[in-house]
């Protein structure tokens, strides 16, 4: 499905090494997109507000969320998300490490649109980071701003 | 009467007797005075013809002189004098009758008196012939002279052979000194009362008396003679002896146990305290504890509450068992007790009071304490090991898969930059990375066997089985392996590990498969447990389960080093795995307080055995 504008995805990741490889996953990708990078919780959000080095900054479409993230801790994070009446309506994909039972269950008691374990191999995270992007950028229909 | 009864029943007799014959001898004459007259007439007419002979005559009889020539005077005065005579008979009879009948009288008070005197004799006589205590009497020369049917059945002779004896002849051998000076100290007129001593049976068999010896004295108030009195003090000195025992066993008791007994009166004041509370309360004897209360030995927060325990205990006449109380003391310090107190109630059920024992459990309730304190620490532990765990796995996976990806990253951006070499050398790398994840996950899987193990509950075996064979169902058709079961029971434990557990050995049993396509067969046998401590309440059976494959085999060196951690018998390059998986079964089996063992023959397959206690509870 083609958009007609170019979808904004946040990636909030502390490890700028895994952000890479995300990074590089998404660069096969077919859809147009830009993909911006926050490194901890305040940087996301002062993204989300336009702040400071982000005033040019869009909304994103969706946000990858890493949980363990220094400052703000991304369960934090995603707490105010889907608290704030402007910025809950987008959805919000917790990408971790962590298999942990009750990581899972925290995020999506906090209203995480869904939890993915990012795998070791980098074959598996690029099979996964492309049925991200299929899913929620291609298949879902997504709020209009 | 009164001359009747003066004169008595003889007398009168006598008297009636004697008149009678005067009467008769009167009676008799009376025809031969036919013309008597009266004295004076006759002296009237005769006095100018009379002599004096003749008057005093005529004055003394009756009959005079008459006309009628037939009666002679002489006649005439010989009637006179009968009629004197008999008279005078009469009169000597009655007065004898009289003096007769006041000798009779004298006698028969004197009767009377004898009698009454006998009567009081008898009468002291039965006293002492009924009397239980023996009861002798002695002359001066200490001879029996008396002896009572009691002294015959208390010292065996009977009064035919007592009498005469000497009184020493009842004394023991031993202190026959002793008696002997009572004797003469009675003799001299001294009473000795309950002197207590042993005299000898006439079998020889010795029998405990209380002797009262007393002087007999006659009406002057000399000494004649010794009564002595015995009370057989056998039921006595055996009931002194009872109850002296009773006394021993309860003064054993109050002095030597080391809780604390009390009794109180009503108004919770101590009637009575045991030695050790007198101890602890830091006097010298327990008297030094009657009057007081808690509030002089403890201070009020303590006294209080067992002041007001004590008068709820009164008011409702039910007991306080088994109450932990804290006391407190003067000099801060504080002990723990255990206390029982309970009505005391005299011989009608009315209540007296309060009495009690309390039990030092200040070193259990340290105890107790150190314990829960023990409790906490290892929770607190576990949930350090646990948090440490899921740190330390998920800290450690990152940098994996780092190492990893990029790896693998350089591989596919340099594809065809880079020989075979490098293709290789990433490859070792890539591989150690997900090696050290699957380590890193095994470890967290045997550390959350303890910290996250739930509590044990009825697990029925067969769906056990049902969900590992689930799991492993890929696994399985691969080797094209059967699994059979018999029927597996139900028992007590933790669904989720046992799981793991079956997983694992039949996982292994398919894995470590020959030539032929792998059977497993699961099976489970109720046995007697071994007793390891027979003190211990443990389970009597245990179900002992068997896993049996036809699989290659152990030999018998390696039976024991398997259940090690990370302990491999082959390479990975044969049989894929890290060696976590029995490590695993054992530490489950173990929480479940089994064991697990395996019997194997190299090339024709293994059994592994695992046993769960069967509790009594199960269903």
């Amino acid at each position: 499905m083609k958009h007609d504008r170019e979808l904004e995805i946040l990636l909030v990741e502390d490890n700028i090494a895994d952000a890479r490889l995300t990074i590089e996953a998404f660069k096969s990708s077919t859809l147009q997109h830009s993909l911006s990078h926050a490194l901890d919780g305040v940087e996301a959000w002062e993204y989300l507000r336009r702040e400071g080095k982000f005033s040019q900054a869009r909304r994103p479409d969706l946000i990858l969320l890493d949980l363990n993230l220094p400052r703000k801790d991304g369960r934090e994070l995603l707490t105010e998300i889907k608290a704030d009446q402007q910025f809950r309506r987008i959805p919000v994909v917790v990408l971790t490490t962590s298999q942990a039972q009750e990581d899972i269950l925290r995020a999506y008691s906090l209203y995480a649109n869904c939890y993915v374990c990012k795998p070791i191999e980098l074959d598996d995270f690029t099979r996964i980071i492309k049925s991200i992007e299929d899913f929620w950028l291609a298949t879902v229909k997504l709020p209009p701003e | 009467m009164k001359v009747a009864s003066a004169i008595g029943g003889r007398g009168l007799l006598i008297s009636v007797a004697a008149l009678s014959a005067g009467l008769l001898t009167l009676a008799s004459l009376a025809p031969l005075i036919p013309h008597a007259e009266w004295p004076m007439e006759a002296f009237s007419r005769e006095r100018p013809l009379m002599t004096w002979p003749t008057v005093n005559m005529a004055l003394i009889s009756p009959a005079v002189h008459v006309p009628a020539p037939p009666i002679s005077p002489i006649f005439a005065q010989l009637s006179t004098v009968q009629l004197a005579i008999a008279a005078g008979i009469f009169a000597v009879t009655a007065g004898i009758a009289l003096a007769l009948g006041r000798a009779n009288e004298s006698n028969r008070r004197l009767t009377i008196e004898l009698t009454r005197r006998n009567e009081q004799l008898k009468h002291f006589q039965s006293i002492i012939s009924s009397s239980n205590d023996p009861i002798v009497s002695l002359n001066l020369s200490y001879q029996i002279t008396s002896w009572n049917p009691a002294a015959e059945r208390l010292y065996g002779y009977t009064e035919a052979e007592a009498l005469r004896q000497s009184m020493s002849v009842l004394f023991s051998r031993e202190e026959p000194d002793q008696s002997a000076k009572h004797l003469q100290r009675a003799r001299t007129g001294e009473s000795l009362s309950n002197f207590e001593t042993t005299l000898l049976r006439k079998s020889g068999q010795p029998v405990e008396v209380a002797l009262t010896l007393s002087p007999i004295r006659s009406e002057s108030g000399e000494v004649i003679g010794i009564s002595a009195i015995t009370r057989d003090l056998s039921s006595q000195k055996r009931a002194e002896q009872a109850l002296s025992r009773e006394r021993f066993l309860i003064e054993t008791l109050m002095d030597n146990i080391p809780d604390h007994i009390y009794f109180k009166d009503l108004e919770s004041r101590f009637i009575r305290v045991n030695r050790a509370m007198a101890g602890r309360f830091g006097l010298a004897e327990p008297a030094g504890a009657v009057g007081k209360s808690d509030f002089d030995f403890f201070t009020a927060e303590h006294a209080k509450q067992a002041f007001a325990d004590e008068k709820e205990i009164v008011r409702s006449g039910n007991p306080m068992v088994d109450r932990e109380e804290k006391e407190t003391w003067p000099d801060g310090s504080v002990t723990w007790v255990s206390t029982t107190k309970q009505c005391l109630r005299g011989k009608q059920g009315e209540i007296l009071g309060t009495f009690g024992l309390s039990r030092d459990i200040t070193a259990r309730k340290a105890a107790e304490e150190a314990l829960e304190e023990k409790a906490g620490e290892l929770t607190r532990s576990n949930r350090e090991l646990e948090q440490f765990a899921y740190v330390a796995s998920h800290d450690l996976q990152e940098p994996l898969r780092m190492i990893a990806s990029y790896t693998q990253l350089l591989a596919r951006r340099y594809e065809g930059k880079l020989d075979k070499d490098a293709s290789e050398f990433i490859g070792y790398a890539v591989e150690g990375a997900t090696r050290m994840q699957g380590l890193i996950n095994d470890l967290l899987s045997y550390s959350r066997v303890g910290t996250r193990g739930k509590p044990f509950e009825a697990t029925d075996l067969n769906e056990v089985l049902a969900r590992a064979l689930d799991n492993l169902k890929i696994t399985i058709e691969d080797a094209k392996a059967t699994v059979t079961s018999s029927k597996l029971p139900t028992v007590i434990g933790d669904g989720g590990q046992l799981i793991q557990v079956v997983q694992n050995l039949v996982s292994n049993a398919v894995k470590f498969r020959g030539a032929t396509p792998p059977k497993v067969h699961l099976s489970a046998e109720l046995k007697p447990a071994p007793v390891v401590d027979p003190a211990a309440d443990l389970p009597r059976c245990e179900w002992v389960f068997a896993i049996k494959d036809n699989g290659i085999g152990i030999e018998p060196q390696y039976f024991e080093r398997i259940f090690v951690i990370f302990q491999r018998l082959h390479t990975r390059e044969q049989y894929p795995g890290t060696g976590i998986g029995l490590a695993i079964c054992k530490k489950i089996v173990e929480r479940h307080g089994g064991r697990i063992w395996v019997e194997s023959i190299p090339e024709q397959g293994t059994t592994f055995y695992f046993t769960i206690p069967r509790i009594e509870a199960e269903v």
